[in-house]
Parts: C-alpha cells; sequence; structure tokens
C-alpha cells in the first residue's frame, strides 16, 4: 500500500473519521454486487438514510462508489479503481485477522487506520 | 420445447425432465423450507452448464449466499470473477425502476455476463412497494415479461403464507414448485416437495421427500418412471434354489426366478438363519451377488451368526459377491432408500435380496397404512424390475391370525413362507409351510424343520 499517495490517505483519513463510510466501505468491499438506493442502503447497512447519503457522496468523491441516475431513484454501486481496490483489499483483509475472521461492522477499525497513518508520518 | 436441468438430482425426474427454457418459476415455502438454496443451486447449474444466472436478493447478505453456498461446494465468488455470475443485493424497489430502463445498470450486467437465469429472492419483498393486490399482480407481470423478453428464465422464491389460500403469483407463472417442512407422527418432521403446476409439460404429482445433502438438495420422487411406466413383466424362467435340504423340494425346485417371497414368523423362530443360509448356498455360484440390507441387527452379528454355521460371509464381501448394508431404521427415507435401492440394483445386479425386516425399513411411515401398502408395493416391483429375488422378512406376533406385520404385504408378494413354532412334550418344535407361491408348483401343508450346528434342516422327502 502505498501511504504517501494521496488518495489513500484521504480514503483511510476519510473512514477513520466517519462510521457510516466505514460501514459503507466495507458493506460494498463484502457485497460487490450491491446496488441500491439511499434508502436501500440505509436498510441494508442499518443507518439513518441521511447519514447514508452523506457518506456516499464522499465515497462518491473518492472514486469508491459511482451514482447512476438521480434524484430518489439514483443508485450507488461498488466501482473502485485498482489503486483503491488494493488499498481496501489491504485493509480488510488485515482487519479480518484481527477480527479472527468475523467480518462484523468494524469494532477496532479505526484502531487500524490509525496505525496505518502513524506509519505514513513515520 | 427445450428442457434444463435444475441440478436436484430428482426433481428433474418429478419435473419429467427439468425446467423449460425462458418460463417463470415460482419457488414457494415456509422460512427454512430450501427455497433460496434450490434457486441458487438452479442458476448454479445453469454455470456450470455455461448459462450465466444473476442472484437477486433483497434481504439476504451475498456473502451469506456464498457461504451458504460454500457448504455445498458452490465457488460462487470465482463464478462471479470469472463473469458467469452476478449476487446483486438491492431493492425491490431499484429492480422495478431499473428493469424498465434499457440502459440501467442491472439490465447492462444481464446483458454484459449473457445471463440465461435470474433468482429473484424472493418477491414477497415487492410488498414494500405496494400491498395493494392489483399493483402487486400488474408489477410481477411487467417484471416477468421484461425479464423473459430477454430470453432468460426467471425463478421467483415467495415466502409461504397459511393465511393465503391461493395468491395471484400462482396464476402468473408457468411452474410452482412447493416446499413443505412436515410434521409426521414417526417421523418428526420431513421435508417434502411438490410440483403443483408445470405449463407447457409433464411432471409426477405428489409429494416427494427431499434433503439436504452434501451437494445441495436432493429430491427423491415416490415413483420412478421407468419402472412404473411398465405394465407388464416378464415371468421369468427358472428357479432360484435355496439350497436347503427340503425347501426347494417344496418349493418345487427353488424360488422361481423374479420373485418376492415374503418370509414371516415370530421372533427366534429361523428367519434371518434361513435367509443367511440362502444366500451362502447361492453365492455358492461365482456368478451371482447378492445384497442384504440390515435394519435391526448390526453386520458384525451376522457376520458372526453366519459364521456359527460354518458360513465364511466374509469371503463373499471380498470377493465382490455380497453387499451388506446397514441402515437404521429411525433414520430411513423410504423413498431416498427406493431411490438408491434401484441405483444399487442397476450397478450390481444381484441375484437376490434380502431385507432384514420389513416393518423397520417401513418405520417412518407406519402411522400411513395406505403409505406403508404404496411403499412395499414400490419395493418389490423394483426388485422384480431388475429380474431379481427375495427374502422379505416380515416377523409376525405370537398369537396374531394376520401373516405379516402389516397384514397385507403377502398380497405384493409372488410367495409367502411362514416359519412357526408349537408346544410339544415341554419343548417347541419348529415348522414351515410355503403358503403361497406364484407360478410354480409346490407341496402345502406344515413340515418340521430344525435349526441344526449346520443350519435349517427341513424333514421333507418327496
Amino acid at each position: 500500500m502505498n501511504l504517501k499517495d494521496n488518495r489513500v490517505r484521504l480514503l483511510l483519513n476519510s473512514i477513520n473519521n466517519s462510521l457510516a463510510q466505514m460501514i459503507l466501505v466495507f458493506f460494498f468491499y463484502r457485497n460487490p454486487g450491491a446496488i441500491d438506493t439511499v434508502e436501500g442502503l440505509a436498510r441494508w447497512v442499518g443507518i439513518n438514510p441521511q447519514e447514508v447519503k452523506l457518506a456516499l457522496i464522499e465515497l462518491q468523491q473518492m472514486g469508491i462508489v459511482q451514482k447512476i441516475g438521480e434524484g430518489l431513484s439514483a443508485v450507488y454501486c461498488y466501482q473502485p479503481d485498482d489503486l483503491i481496490r488494493g488499498v481496501l483489499d489491504e485493509v480488510v483483509i488485515q482487519l479480518a485477522r484481527e477480527q479472527e475472521g468475523i467480518l462484523g461492522p468494524w469494532p477496532g477499525g479505526d484502531v487500524f487506520c490509525n496505525s496505518f497513518l502513524q506509519e505514513s508520518k513515520v | 420445447m427445450q428442457q434444463f436441468s435444475t441440478g436436484v438430482k430428482g426433481l428433474d425426474i418429478v419435473l419429467c425432465g427439468g425446467l423449460r427454457v425462458g418460463s417463470s418459476v415460482l419457488i414457494e415455502g415456509a422460512p427454512g423450507s430450501g427455497k433460496t438454496t434450490l434457486g441458487v443451486q438452479t442458476i448454479v447449474e445453469g454455470v456450470k452448464a455455461g448459462d450465466p444466472g444473476i442472484i437477486l436478493t433483497f434481504e439476504q447478505f451475498p456473502d451469506q449466499i456464498y457461504r451458504d453456498s460454500a457448504r455445498y461446494g458452490w465457488d460462487l465468488p470465482t463464478m462471479e470473477r470469472e463473469n458467469k455470475l452476478k449476487v446483486i443485493c438491492t431493492s425491490p424497489q431499484v429492480i422495478n425502476d431499473q428493469l424498465l430502463q434499457v440502459s440501467g445498470p442491472i439490465n447492462q450486467l444481464i446483458k454484459n455476463i449473457g445471463a440465461k437465469r435470474i433468482l429473484i429472492d424472493s418477491f414477497t419483498h415487492f410488498r414494500r412497494i405496494s400491498m395493494e393486490e392489483t399493483n402487486l399482480r400488474e408489477l410481477m407481470f411487467s417484471l416477468m415479461n421484461s425479464l423473459k423478453q430477454r430470453g432468460l428464465t426467471v425463478l421467483f422464491t415467495k415466502e409461504f403464507s397459511p393465511v393465503e389460500a391461493e395468491s395471484f403469483e400462482e396464476y402468473l407463472v408457468d411452474t410452482i414448485i412447493s416446499l413443505t417442512y412436515q410434521e409426521t407422527p414417526t417421523e418428526g418432521r420431513r421435508r417434502l416437495v411438490e410440483v403443483l403446476k408445470s405449463r407447457g409439460h409433464e411432471h409426477l404429482p405428489g409429494k416427494h421427500s427431499f434433503k439436504f445433502s452434501s451437494e445441495g438438495l436432493q429430491v427423491f420422487p415416490r415413483h420412478l418412471p421407468q419402472i412404473d411406466e411398465i405394465n407388464e413383466l416378464k415371468v421369468l424362467p427358472g428357479v432360484l434354489p435355496t439350497g436347503i435340504e427340503g425347501l426347494d423340494s417344496l418349493l418345487g425346485g427353488g424360488v422361481p426366478n423374479g420373485s418376492n417371497i415374503l418370509l414371516c414368523g415370530p421372533a427366534g423362530v429361523g428367519k434371518t438363519t434361513l435367509s443367511l443360509q440362502t444366500i451362502h448356498n447361492a453365492l455358492q455360484d461365482r456368478s451371482r451377488k447378492a445384497v442384504l440390507f440390515l435394519h435391526e441387527e448390526m453386520p458384525e452379528y451376522i457376520l458372526r451368526r453366519a459364521e456359527s454355521f460354518g458360513w465364511d460371509f466374509r469371503k463373499f464381501i471380498e470377493q465382490g459377491q455380497l453387499i451388506i448394508k446397514y441402515e437404521d431404521f429411525i433414520q430411513i427415507d423410504i423413498d431416498e432408500y427406493l431411490l438408491k435401492l434401484n441405483e444399487m440394483m442397476q450397478a450390481v445386479g444381484p441375484s437376490l435380496v434380502v431385507v432384514d425386516t420389513l416393518p423397520t425399513l417401513m418405520h417412518n411411515v407406519s402411522h400411513d397404512i395406505q403409505l406403508v401398502a404404496e411403499k412395499i408395493a414400490r419395493l418389490t416391483r423394483v426388485i422384480k424390475y431388475h429380474r431379481c429375488n427375495s427374502l422379505l422378512i416380515s416377523p409376525s406376533t405370537f398369537g396374531a391370525k394376520q401373516i405379516g406385520r402389516f397384514g397385507f404385504e403377502e398380497s405384493f408378494c409372488d410367495g409367502v413362507i411362514i416359519l412357526g413354532t408349537v408346544s410339544f412334550e415341554d419343548a417347541r418344535k419348529r415348522h414351515i409351510e410355503v403358503y403361497k407361491l406364484r407360478n410354480q408348483k409346490h407341496i402345502t401343508g406344515l413340515h418340521r424343520m430344525e435349526i441344526t450346528e449346520e443350519g435349517i434342516r427341513i424333514f421333507y422327502v418327496r
């Protein structure tokens, strides 16, 4: 993982600072075929639709998800490029190890991202 | 008409060849009845056959589907990587909106992977869009047509509602497969599948049992078309001698080939010994094979009992002449048993089959006497179809007026041999009677019988 890359740092920072983003990233990673509206995704991840909406805007800007359509019927799907996909692979694999294979809704995920950020500062 | 396999062993037989290409199929059942597994199995079978598929899930997370599928050896993530499958979690509203848009992402996916089958799990979730039956019917109709127009076979799952006697979905689809998990007095719960409708092709009526095997669902049809559709089975020439002194004379030379013989009598009278001796004698001819089904005694006890008479059954097993199958009668699903028996008969081609005992084999259906009759009739038919002889042991109760345990099994058999005892000068003396034997002259009446160190002896001199 290239921690000096701005996009990677932005991604780690972002998912470290927002639980909704973290959960959504994890959800899309585990279910790459997901295609749903804000309302639908809110139901899948069990988070308030308003928070999901804000998180999706961020994830879209980072190139993790793609938005198709407009308005209430707009749908989002997982479309990371190779760089982001590679980062997510490492993050999720590491987390899975730490969580003894239980890919739950990221307890301890923030600690993990912080450790990456600390490493990058060094 | 083109049909394709569901991948479910036995279900294709019930569907008389499988599902129709481009049709719509409703899989309905209660929670835990196996709807999703059946749907996924049909999609996976398509992928294996070169027909890519799509699974739309509205409630179950794809990674749960991946995990559950892995139990059956279906590697869905690899199929997805190879672009042969897509598992999409979404909402009914999205499907409703997207499928009407030709360039929408779902339609693009269908086009990109060249999908031929789609599973919608489940249609019940469309009630999130509307509770109005007219709206839902309209919605399902357009959804089905939209997918069929693209050449897809559409599989819908639907949660069974005990309140709804019948639902509009059943009118719209071409095929209905109903899965139930019924309580029975003897078996606990029993999984059953029934095809309620199959437009454009035949299906076998009735409820058929099924189970979750290591390869997915496995259905055990109540009927075996290649056997049940035969109206006449030829009477075979020749006999299979039992090799038991006196008995062959009573039988007129031996058991007529292709006969099912019911062997009755109270406990301890010698039914199993007579069967073992017949196996031992028959297998002296190296070209013959025998299968012994045990549902009470364990094989080791039977082998030792044979050894006590000097009959080396282990040698027959090593030579591939004898197969001993033990199945705990509590675990037996009779339809599964009959299907496997048929397969075994086909593969092994035995001259003799012994079932020890018939009532224990029928234990799990014994609450329904009509079902017992149906299963005994099928058992004897399968054996006869394979031109084999059988000894079916049915212990009778001391003093009972009926011949076998159920009182009607003799009518399905070609012959009945009854073993009994009488009290004589403070001792019990055994006797044997050939009560019935179709197609062969035989000696009737009671005859003295003894179990000696060498086996059974019957005192009859022509």
